[in-house]
């Protein structure tokens, strides 16, 4: 049974996994893990905490996205170079960070997926196509068989997952759900689940429950919110427990099923759905029974930037208390975080 | 005189705009303010039919971004409005800093784009009308994606996203072919249009039309240094909307032919330091550039003025603008800007070359310290200047300008 401090077991993975020359590392939540997996590599979220840019800011420019900001300095500052690497077009700073990568020579094998904003039977199709080369690149030949095993190992992983975050919701700390997520995203799937979970300690006694609802954010944010009395009951972020859905696999062309998994889930804020999206959020609100909606915006975020004037309009029609916090990914500000997160409390008390 | 349209009020702009029997008249008085020469009368002209038919009672307004192809919207007999150029010409018009101001309301984040910024205040204000249809590609970068679905859930206006895919392969031109023909079937019957395929083949032909005077201008400025560049940072409206209309041909013609009676006469401007400039500049009224005048250096050529893409296939005309807007060039990645700025180097002789980093610009910018290495160690001197489009409050002129000082030095 696991029982070590979990984000300890996190930071020691992801350390163990980039000195494995069979890690495969992405940073968006449309790479496809289970291609991964059924081409032999081994699918390892790039999970950062809070860095200072002191590297960085010498070869990309101060309004980058900070999340993918604090990859650069973390591969600078490690001196690390040629790991592969699977990049996406999600954003305008994830395209340009993927030329950074491979003139930094920071990449080995990498590949840049195209993911369209459409999810028309023609975009899946089109999707299916990209995915068919990534698997080609990376396993040399379509392994249908394979990659139905994988689908299905995956599938479990999403469903323990899942069924640990909804039997222990009401009484499990946000932290401890974060990083078991994470690591999630960073163990060997098989390992993830064999993992015997102590929930020993883990129950939280905080009261007030929040959404959470962001793109990207720092590891110490949830434990920092927490310390000040929130209670993240659903995190609604690109590597939230949206991602927990099943893929229906179609035995004789999974390929399809990822592609439709993968466009037509309930995916980042690049996808322009407010309407499913705040339907959603106000159903989990309810049900739930949560206090109110913290939005972490990380700076220069486009997508969440433009996303953000939409939520707060429908949050105000549907009076749902909401805090917005503005970060760079740094945490630096986390004097200000603690003067609106009390007062946030004190309001809605 | 001067003419301040930034203290004329939206609702009095709009109210003269949807009289189109006054627009001769403002045609006429325009002219006798600004006295342009017979390029500046189809630009004058081009803005005043683009208002009219827009502004009109009854007219479907049609807004797309920098990269979706005109010509498949003038087919349609609509006008379609680049808000991206609405934004860059109200900078220049001083509208911006109330607008930006404005859009403050709405969006709560001064870190994206000004340019983008600016356009939904544009609309807030009412400077630009509510869209029926908003169409946008994802490139050159997402901003369009993102602040055309704010204007669409806010204002009005359906919403679509055209993807392009990265590589040019037969099954990628088909994908995007199919989209685009699927956007121009829909629109012909949205708006009731007659033989649109005839409309298209007229609208492709003008754009090629346009195309080969483009190529002919920039042919004529790699022998000689007939134009400042600066003027071409501001023909953007032209670059970018203009093609597949008459508009668009007329203006190119023209300035083909005024260039070529300059090479004629033996006119060069009195340069001595050849600049190369990537991205646009700043739209507002600066000085700016005035100071590279004085050290006589001049932008000899500039990233938008590339023609990229192949004459349009009149019996394929889906496939082939499929084909330019998958081949893309300007403001594209790290590899081909490199390429085509190496290329622009050696075609027009350039000492130096100035990239230009809109604030917020995560696409644009993104790569450029890279762009700049690059550069330098190919051997060719490069600055980044950090500035706005449209945010005069974010151009720091005097810092720019020691900078710029220095490195025409280093290019002496």
């Amino acid at each position: 049974m696991y029982s070590c401090n979990i984000k300890d077991l996190c930071e020691e993975m992801l350390i163990k996994k980039i000195k494995d020359e069979k890690s495969f590392f992405y940073f968006c939540s449309y790479v496809p893990v289970e291609i991964i997996h059924a081409s032999s590599y081994k699918p390892v979220r790039f999970i950062l905490d809070s860095l200072q840019f002191l590297h960085s800011d010498e070869v990309i420019p101060k309004y980058i996205c900070p999340y993918l900001k604090t990859a650069v300095e973390f591969f600078i500052k490690n001196n690390l170079k040629e790991k592969n690497i699977i990049f996406t077009d999600g954003c305008d700073s994830s395209r340009r960070i993927f030329e950074v990568f491979k003139e930094l020579n920071f990449t080995k094998k990498y590949f840049y997926l195209k993911i369209p904003f459409n999810d028309n039977h023609q975009d899946i199709l089109f999707f299916k196509s990209e995915l068919q080369k990534l698997f080609i690149l990376l396993n040399g030949k379509l392994d249908l068989e394979k990659l139905n095993e994988s689908i299905n190992l995956y599938n479990l992983g999403r469903k323990k997952l899942y069924q640990i975050f909804n039997n222990h919701s009401q009484n499990l700390k946000s932290s401890f759900k974060f990083y078991l997520n994470s690591l999630f995203q960073l163990m060997d799937i098989k390992d993830f689940i064999n993992l015997d979970i102590d929930f020993t300690n883990q129950k939280s006694e905080i009261q007030n429950k929040f959404y959470l609802f962001s793109t990207v954010y720092p590891l110490n944010f949830v434990e920092y919110i927490e310390s000040l009395g929130i209670n993240i009951a659903y995190d609604d972020s690109c590597f939230g427990e949206k991602n927990l859905s099943l893929i229906e696999l179609n035995n004789d062309d999974p390929l399809t099923s990822i592609s439709e998994y993968y466009l037509k889930k309930e995916g980042c804020v690049r996808k322009r759905e407010i309407d499913k999206k705040i339907e959603n959020l106000i159903q989990r609100y309810k049900n739930k029974n949560l206090k109110g909606v913290i939005i972490y915006n990380l700076k220069y975020c486009d997508p969440l930037i433009f996303f953000i004037p939409m939520i707060k309009e429908k949050l105000n029609e549907e009076k749902i208390p909401h805090l917005l916090i503005e970060d760079d990914f740094t945490m630096n500000i986390k004097g200000q975080i603690r003067t609106r997160i009390e007062a946030f409390l004190e309001m809605i008390k | 005189m001067n003419f301040d349209i930034s203290k004329v009020k939206p609702v009095y702009l709009k109210k003269i705009f949807s009289k189109k029997y006054l627009y001769p008249l403002i045609y006429q008085v325009l002219l006798q303010i600004l006295r342009p020469d017979e390029i500046g009368k189809v630009s004058i002209k081009f803005s005043l039919d683009l208002i009219k038919k827009n502004f009109s009672k009854n007219s479907k307004v049609i807004m797309v971004n920098v990269f979706t192809p005109t010509e498949i919207f003038f087919a349609l007999n609509t006008f379609p409005i680049l808000p991206e150029v609405a934004s860059a010409v109200s900078a220049n018009f001083s509208i911006s800093d109330s607008a930006l101001f404005e859009s403050d309301d709405i969006l709560f984040s001064k870190d994206s784009c000004s340019v983008h910024r600016n356009l939904i205040g544009l609309i807030k204000m009412g400077f630009l009308p509510t869209p029926n249809y908003v169409f946008t590609t994802d490139k050159p970068c997402h901003s369009a994606v993102h602040s055309f679905y704010l204007i669409s859930k806010f204002y009005g206006g359906e919403y679509f996203i055209i993807d392009i895919p990265e590589e040019e392969t037969e099954e990628n031109l088909i994908y995007l072919s199919k989209k685009l023909e699927d956007t121009f079937i829909f629109l012909s019957k949205e708006l009731k249009i007659k033989n649109p395929y005839k409309n298209l083949l007229n609208a492709i032909n003008l754009s090629n039309e346009t195309r080969k005077y483009m190529i002919e201008i920039n042919e004529l400025r790699k022998k000689k240094v007939l134009i400042d560049g600066r003027k071409f940072l501001g023909y953007l409206g032209m670059t970018f909307s203009a093609f597949g209309s008459t508009y668009g041909r007329d203006f190119f013609r023209l300035l083909r032919d005024n260039l070529k009676k300059l090479y004629e006469e033996g006119f060069e401007l009195p340069v001595k330091r050849k600049l190369y400039w990537l991205h646009l500049g700043p739209y507002f009224k600066t000085d700016f550039f005035d100071y590279l005048y004085k050290k006589d250096a001049y932008i000899v050529f500039e990233e938008t003025s590339n023609v990229y893409w192949e004459e349009f296939d009149l019996k394929d005309p889906f496939k082939s603008v499929a084909k330019k807007l998958i081949n893309y060039k300007i403001f594209s990645n790290l590899e081909e800007r490199y390429k085509t700025t190496i290329k622009a180097i050696n075609d027009y002789k350039v000492d130096g070359v100035i990239i230009f980093n809109q604030w917020g610009c995560r696409q644009g910018a993104g790569s450029s310290y890279l762009l700049r290495k690059k550069l330098i160690d190919y051997g060719i001197p490069c600055i980044i200047i950090d500035g706005d489009l449209v945010d005069e409050s974010n151009f720091p002129k005097e810092q720019n300008r020691t900078r710029v000082e220095g490195f025409l030095e280093v290019i002496e």
